[in-house]
């Protein structure tokens, strides 16, 4: 899977959040932790469903987690 | 022991079994014989697969390595099965075509085998599913993976199809003459069992290489 062109702060949201770990981040929002992995590395665009359950997770906006490079 | 070494000396071993039970003609060695051969090679397998699950558990429990997701399992799991089917058809079909082209009476114990890997393959995906229990087992990345594996499993059946069509339809009929219908049938199942093989070997490298670059 090649770079996207969606940018995201999934891992200081998580180390803001109480150094939540990835797998209580997959858990919350129904993903494998391999996703959460994946993202963080940048080598998976979400789709706006799951975008929106990451941003609900930590409470912030959807614009705040994700950015367009 | 060392877990490279206990690979080392149980894979050779599982695949030794492997040719024994599946691909060597069937030899007598009484009954005795044959259930200490039969309990040996699952002996084998299961130290094999136990000693894959501490190798998954262990990358699991390291918060700072890659674990090795569920559906990166089920598709090296399958290709493992699919190669063992193909490999075991492949040597076996020869024996399933009798004088006239027709099923050779060899066709059922041969069926009994492939059986018998169907519900190994089954028994071992049950197994996990209950370790899964309380996992996400799948999402959106592992379904648009498995989409693009499947896509190329189509690709690579059409191609097998197509190639068959043409053969037959393109040569002198005194070159096919090894195209009785039991052969055809084979292959016709090989080509099957492969387009398996080749959606389990896309989706394993497709979770191997997002795991190695992430």
């Amino acid at each position: 899977m090649s770079g996207t062109p969606i940018d995201n702060c999934i891992r200081r949201l998580r180390f803001e959040h109480g150094e939540m770990t990835q797998q209580a981040l997959a858990d919350a929002c129904g993903i494998t932790r391999q996703t959460v992995i994946a993202l963080e590395a940048g080598k998976y665009a979400p789709s706006l469903e799951l975008a929106f359950r990451i941003a609900r997770a930590f409470g912030v906006g959807v614009e705040d987690a994700f950015q367009w490079k | 022991m060392p877990m490279f070494l206990r690979y080392a000396i149980l894979v050779p071993l599982a695949i030794l079994a492997f040719y024994v039970l599946f691909v060597l003609p069937d030899i007598d060695l009484g009954w005795l014989g044959g259930l200490a051969l039969l309990a040996g090679a699952w002996v084998v397998w299961y130290l094999l697969w136990a000693t894959l699950q501490k190798s998954v558990a262990a990358a699991g429990a390291d918060n700072a390595a890659v674990p090795v997701s569920p559906g990166e399992q089920r598709a090296w799991i399958g290709l493992a099965f699919t190669a063992a089917i193909l490999v075991y058809y492949a040597l076996r079909a020869p024996l399933m075509v009798a004088a006239d082209g027709s099923m050779a009476p060899e066709a059922s114990a041969i069926g009994k085998h492939i059986g018998m890997l169907v519900a190994g393959w089954l028994v071992v995906m049950q197994v996990l599913r209950r370790r899964w229990l309380d996992k996400v087992e799948e999402d959106e990345r592992d379904r648009g993976i498995q989409a693009r594996a499947c896509n190329w499993a189509r690709i690579g059946l059409s191609v097998f199809v197509l190639g068959i069509a043409m053969m037959f339809a393109f040569s002198p009929l005194d070159r096919l003459q090894w195209a009785r219908p039991m052969t055809v049938s084979n292959l016709l199942m090989m080509g099957l069992i492969a387009s398996s093989m080749l959606e389990y070997a896309v989706t394993g490298v497709a979770y191997w290489r997002d795991r190695r670059s992430a």
